[in-house]
C-alpha cells in the first residue's frame, strides 16, 4: 500500500496526520577476548513498520504496526484516530500547528564503502587483530565492537510532506581492562568511551580510527592506571578532552534547551529544565567564549538528516551565542507556543515510537590554539579524558562526571597520571568559568549512541562537536 | 497460526540446529503532562529472534516480520558458518523445556485508561497543582521452540501507574510522585497514589538547603529500587564477574555487605515470565545470602563454563546488558531489620537526617568493584530532626558505595513494593524502604 493512499484516507478524518515508514537493518560484530577464552558474537536485525500520528479535534493519537498489508495499516490508522478522539473528549487545550510549505525530496548519507559489502569474516578479523594486540601484560580482557546500520525512512503528511531518506550509521570502539594481583581493575577505551562512538558514514569511518595503531598506548595507560595515585581533591583548573566536552554539552546544554522538557512534557522519565521561555535572549549561560549551535546538516554527524520526523527541513540554529541563551530545540507544536518556528528536531527511534524533540548535532564552537598550548598555559589543574560515569539532576543543573584517567598539570606540564578523576558543578556557573576553548584543529564531531528520552524509553544517536576546553576553579576529586 | 506453532514449524523445517523465539507486545500508554492527556499511544510490535548453531558457532538474526522467518533462518545459517564460537555453548534447550501458560490481563481499552487519567488530572487540578504521569497497560505473548524439542509459550499482561503533582508544570518547584505496578488495570490504586503525590508536593513547597557530608537517610522503595537495579547490572551477571569488574569477582563465599542483607532473584513472586530467553525455567536464586556473595546470574553458556545449571537469566540483548544476562525479579531482604510498619517508623529512628522519596539519574560506573554510585534526590526530599520530618530541602546528591550503604542500614519496612525495572522488559524489583546510616552527600 502506498503511504499516500492512507494519508488520503486520513485527511477528512482528522486535522493533521503523518505516516512514517521505517526499515532498519543492523549488523553487530562484537569481540570479547579474555586471557582464558573468547565470547564473540555476531547478530543481524531488521525492524520495519509504520507509525501513524494524527491530530484529532484537540490532541494527538499515535499507533504503530509491523504489518504492512493494507488492512493492517488502515486498522493502525483507525487506532490512532480512536486514541485522538478519546483523548480529545477529556482535553481542555487545543494543539495548534502552524501552516508550512510543502516538502518533497530525498536525502542520503554520503559513504565511500558500504559496511554491508564487507564480508563478515573481514569485519571480525578487523576487530580480532587489536584484541590480540591488547592481551599482553596485565591486560585481562579486551572488548571491541563494530555496528553498522542502514535505515530507510519515508514520511508522508496531510499537509504536503513526502520525503524519503536513507541513512548509514555506525559505531566502533575498543576497551582494555587491566587487572593487578589484588584483583583491582582499570579500563581504557578508544577512540573514546563506549557510547560516544557513533557516526553517520560508511566503513571508511571505522578504518580511519586505526584501532590497531592505538593498542600500545591503550594497553600501557590501562596498566599504568593500576599503579597511579588517585586524582587530587580541591578546586582546581580543569581541562576536558573533546569527547568529555561533548558529553558535558549533551547533558548540561543539549537537554535543558529541549523545549518539551522546558514545558514539562517529559516529566515522566527525563525530567524538566532550569530554563524557561522568558530566559531566551537574556540568560547568561556561560562565558563569552561559549557559542553552541544545533546543526542537522553537519556531514558525518548522527544528528544529520534532510528532514526531521515531522517534515521540517534540516538547518543550523544557534542555541547559545557568546554566552547568551538565544533559542530552544523545538518542534512545530512547542515552537508555536512561544511564537517561533520549529528548529527541526523531532525524531523517533523507530516506527514504534512517537517523535520527540531530540538533539541533532549540538556543538560547541571551537576557539583558538592547541591542546598543548592550553596545558602549557595552566599552572595547576587536571586534564581529564574519556568519560566513566555521568549523573545530573532532573533540572539539568547539578552534575557529576568521572573519567577514565587524568593528568595532573603543574606549571604547564603533565606532572603525573592520576586515576579515577571526578568533577562536579552547577551548569551556568560551570560554563561561566570556561576561559579557553581549543581551535578547529582540535575539534571533533562525536556521536552519543544511546541518548534516552521518552516514555516508553527511546534511544537515539545524537552528535556533538567539541574541542578541548578549560574551566577555572572546578571542584575535582576521586571516584 | 499461534506463535508456538509457528516457532515449531520453522524449527522443524530448518536444516541446522535452530531456535526460534517470538514476542508480540501490545502496549497502551496514556501519557499525560501539563494536566492534559498529551501522548495517547497504542504500540503493536513483534520481535522474532532466530538463532542457528553449527557446533559452537552461533549466529542470531532478528526480524519484525513473521512472514520473513524462514528467510531469517537462511540468513542465520549463512552467518553461523563464519560466526565465532561461543565459549561454553552446548546447544539449545531440549525437550524437557515444554509448557504452555497464560494469565488474563483484564481491561486494556484506551477508554479505560483515559477515564482513570481524567480522574487523576481533575483531582490534582483541584489542589492547584499541574499533573503528569502515565497509565500503561500491556499484554504480551511469548513463544520459543528449538530443533531439540523445546516448546514453551506464555501470555501475560500488567498495568502501571506513575503520577506526579507539580507546583510548576516543568518540575521547577515542589513535586510529589506516586506509582503502582499490578497485573490488571482495575487493581491499580489510583486514588491512593494520587493522594500520595499531592501530599508530597504540598509538603515540598519552599525548600531550604541541606549541608553536604555524612547523613542518615530513609529512602522509599522507589529510590532503593533504582540503586538495586544498578547493582543488578554491574555485579550479578556472569560476564561482569568474569571480567573482574563486579563486586562479586573472586569474592564468592566472602562477605561483601551487611550480614542482615540478602539479595535474591525471585521470579516466582514477581510479574516475570516463567521462562527466560533460552526457554530455561526461571528459578529463585540467592545472589547474596546474609551478606555473603553466593553465585552470579547465568545463561546456558556461561553456566556451562561454571559447571552449573543456568539460572534462567538470559534476556534479549538490551540496554546496558550486552551479555544478554540480567535479573528480572531482584529483591532485597533485610532480615531481622525488616520490622518497620512504614517509612514513618524508620524516620522516627533518625535523630537528624533526610527522608528521600525518589532518586534521579543514578550512575553505578564510578567504581563497580565497590558498587560506588552517585545520584540526585527527586520529587520530595525532607529534613528530619528528632524523628520527625521538619521541612522540605532542595535536592541533594549522594556518592557512596551501595553495598557499604546496605551494610550500614539498620532498619527496613516489613512490607516490600514492586517497582518496574527501567532496563529489562517485564523486569521488576521488590524492595522495602530502608534506613541508611552515614550516606555521603556531595552536592555542589
Amino acid at each position: 500500500m502506498d503511504l499516500r493512499e492512507i494519508v488520503e484516507w486520513l485527511k477528512p478524518r482528522c486535522r493533521y496526520a503523518e505516516v512514517r515508514y521505517t526499515d532498519e537493518n543492523v549488523e553487530t560484530v562484537r569481540v570479547r577476548a579474555r586471557r582464558d577464552g573468547r565470547n564473540d558474537a555476531v547478530s543481524q536485525s531488521r525492524a520495519r513498520g509504520i507509525g501513524i500520528r494524527v491530530l484529532g479535534e484537540k490532541t494527538w493519537g499515535f499507533a504503530c504496526t509491523p504489518r504492512l498489508d493494507a488492512d493492517s495499516i488502515e486498522e493502525c490508522a483507525q487506532r490512532a484516530l480512536d486514541l485522538a478522539a478519546s483523548a480529545s473528549r477529556v482535553g481542555k487545550r487545543t494543539v495548534m500547528l502552524p501552516e508550512r510549505a510543502p516538502q518533497k525530496g530525498s536525502y542520503r548519507t554520503k559513504i565511500e564503502t558500504d559496511p554491508f559489502s564487507i564480508p563478515l569474516e573481514e569485519r571480525i578479523a578487523f576487530l580480532d587483530a587489536p584484541a590480540r594486540a591488547l592481551l599482553k601484560g596485565r591486560i585481562h580482557s579486551a572488548e571491541l565492537h563494530a555496528d553498522a546500520s542502514r535505515l530507510e525512512k519515508r514520511l508522508v503528511t496531510t499537509d504536503g510532506v513526502d520525503v524519503e531518506q536513507i541513512f548509514h550509521f555506525g559505531a566502533c570502539n575498543m576497551q582494555a581492562i587491566a587487572v593487578d594481583d589484588a584483583g583491582n581493575t582499570e579500563s581504557r577505551t578508544a577512540p573514546t568511551w563506549s557510547g560516544c562512538d557513533a557516526f553517520q558514514g560508511g566503513w571508511e569511518r571505522v578504518v580511519a580510527l586505526d584501532l590497531l595503531g592505538q593498542t600500545e598506548q591503550l594497553r600501557s595507560e590501562a596498566e599504568a592506571l593500576l599503579d597511579a595515585p588517585y586524582c587530587p581533591e580541591g578546586e582546581l583548573d580543569l581541562i576536558l578532552e573533546s569527547s568529555q566536552v561533548a558529553l558535558q554539552v549533551h547533558e548540561s546544554c543539549g537537554h535543558p534547551t529541549e523545549l518539551d522538557r522546558v514545558f514539562g512534557t517529559e516529566i515522566t522519565l527525563a525530567g524538566g529544565s532550569f530554563l524557561d521561555a522568558e530566559k531566551r535572549g537574556s540568560f547568561r549561560y556561560g562565558s563569552d567564549l561559549v557559542t553552541i549551535t544545533a546543526d542537522s546538516v553537519a556531514e558525518g554527524g548522527p544528528g544529520t538528516f534532510g528532514w526531521d520526523d515531522e517534515g521540517t527541513p534540516a538547518g543550523t540554529h544557534p542555541l547559545v551565542e557568546r554566552g547568551t541563551f538565544v533559542d530552544f530545540l523545538s518542534s512545530r507544536e512547542t515552537a508555536a507556543v512561544i511564537g517561533r518556528s520549529s528548529t527541526g528536531t523531532m525524531r523517533a527511534s523507530g516506527f514504534d515510537r512517537v517523535p520527540l524533540v531530540r538533539m541533532t548535532n549540538v556543538s560547541l564552537a571551537p576557539g583558538r590554539g592547541s591542546l598543548e598550548d592550553l596545558i602549557a598555559d595552566t599552572k595547576h589543574g587536571v586534564y581529564m579524558l574519556n568519560d566513566r560515569s555521568w549523573s545530573i539532576d532532573d533540572q539539568r543543573l547539578d552534575f557529576q562526571f568521572s573519567c577514565e584517567l587524568g593528568w595532573e598539570i603543574v606549571n604547564g606540564k603533565r606532572a603525573r597520571l592520576v586515576k579515577r578523576p571526578l568533577y562536579g558543578g552547577s551548569t551556568p556557573k560551570f560554563w561561566a568559568s570556561c576561559d579557553a576553548i581549543c581551535g578547529p584543529e582540535e575539534y571533533r564531531l562525536w556521536g552519543i549512541s544511546s541518548c534516552g528520552k521518552g516514555d516508553p524509553m527511546q534511544l537515539m544517536a545524537v552528535g556533538h562537536g567539541a574541542a578541548p576546553a578549560r574551566f577555572r576553579d572546578v571542584k575535582v576529586g576521586r571516584a | 497460526m499461534n506463535l508456538l506453532d509457528l516457532c515449531r514449524d520453522v524449527t522443524k523445517a530448518a536444516p541446522e540446529e535452530t531456535e526460534v523465539w517470538i514476542r508480540r507486545d501490545r502496549r497502551g500508554c496514556a501519557r499525560f503532562s501539563l494536566s492534559e492527556l498529551s501522548q495517547p499511544m497504542d504500540l503493536d510490535t513483534i520481535e522474532a529472534r532466530v538463532r542457528v548453531a553449527r557446533g559452537r558457532r552461533v549466529a542470531e538474526v532478528v526480524t519484525t516480520d513473521l512472514d520473513d522467518l524462514r528467510n531469517a533462518v537462511g540468513r542465520a545459517t549463512a552467518l553461523a558458518k563464519v560466526a565465532p564460537e561461543i565459549e561454553g555453548f552446548e546447544g539449545f534447550a531440549g525437550a524437557d523445556a515444554v509448557s504452555t501458560s497464560s494469565r488474563s490481563p483484564g481491561d486494556i481499552s484506551a477508554d479505560a485508561r483515559t477515564e482513570k487519567v481524567a480522574a487523576i488530572i481533575a483531582r490534582i487540578d483541584r489542589e492547584g497543582f499541574a499533573s503528569a504521569g502515565m497509565i500503561e497497560t500491556e499484554t504480551h505473548a511469548l513463544a520459543i521452540a528449538t530443533s531439540r524439542g523445546a516448546a514453551r509459550s506464555h501470555e501475560d499482561g500488567s498495568a502501571e501507574l506513575r503520577v506526579w503533582a507539580l507546583e510548576d508544570a516543568a518540575g521547577r518547584g515542589a513535586s510529589g510522585h506516586g506509582s503502582h505496578l499490578v497485573r490488571q488495570l482495575q487493581e491499580l490504586a489510583v486514588e491512593r497514589e494520587t493522594e500520595a503525590a499531592i501530599r508530597a508536593a504540598k509538603d515540598g513547597k519552599g525548600p531550604g538547603r541541606f549541608e553536604s557530608g555524612p547523613c542518615d537517610i530513609v529512602m522509599e522503595p522507589v529510590a532503593v529500587a533504582e540503586l538495586l537495579e544498578w547493582l543488578g547490572t554491574i555485579a550479578f551477571p556472569a560476564p561482569e564477574v568474569e571480567a573482574g569488574t563486579s563486586a562479586m569477582s573472586n569474592r564468592f563465599g566472602q562477605s561483601i555487605t551487611g550480614a542482615h542483607i540478602s539479595i535474591r532473584e525471585s521470579p516466582l513472586d514477581s510479574l516475570a515470565d516463567p521462562f527466560d530467553r533460552e526457554a530455561t525455567t526461571r528459578r529463585a536464586i540467592d545472589l547474596i545470602r546474609n551478606g555473603i556473595a553466593m553465585e552470579p546470574l547465568t545463561d546456558r553458556a556461561s553456566a556451562q563454563k561454571r559447571r552449573s545449571a543456568s539460572t534462567g537469566s538470559a534476556i534479549p540483548t538490551a540496554l546496558f546488558s550486552p551479555g544478554g544476562i540480567a535479573g528480572v525479579a531482584l529483591s532485597i531482604d533485610a532480615g531481622a531489620h525488616a520490622t518497620a510498619k512504614s517509612s514513618d517508623e524508620l524516620v522516627n529512628g533518625l535523630d537528624r537526617g533526610l527522608y528521600v522519596r525518589r532518586l534521579h539519574y543514578v550512575n553505578g560506573f564510578l567504581d563497580p568493584q565497590r558498587a560506588m554510585m552517585t545520584g540526585m534526590s527527586r520529587d520530595g526530599c525532607f529534613a528530619v530532626e528528632r524523628g520527625r520530618v521538619v521541612r522540605p530541602v532542595k535536592n541533594v546528591r549522594f556518592t557512596d558505595s551501595f553495598l557499604e550503604m546496605l551494610a550500614r542500614s539498620d532498619g527496613a519496612t516489613a512490607e516490600r513494593s514492586l517497582v518496574r525495572s527501567s532496563w529489562t522488559t517485564g523486569g521488576t524489583l521488590d524492595v522495602p524502604a530502608l534506613r541508611f546510616r552515614n550516606v555521603l552527600l556531595t552536592s555542589s
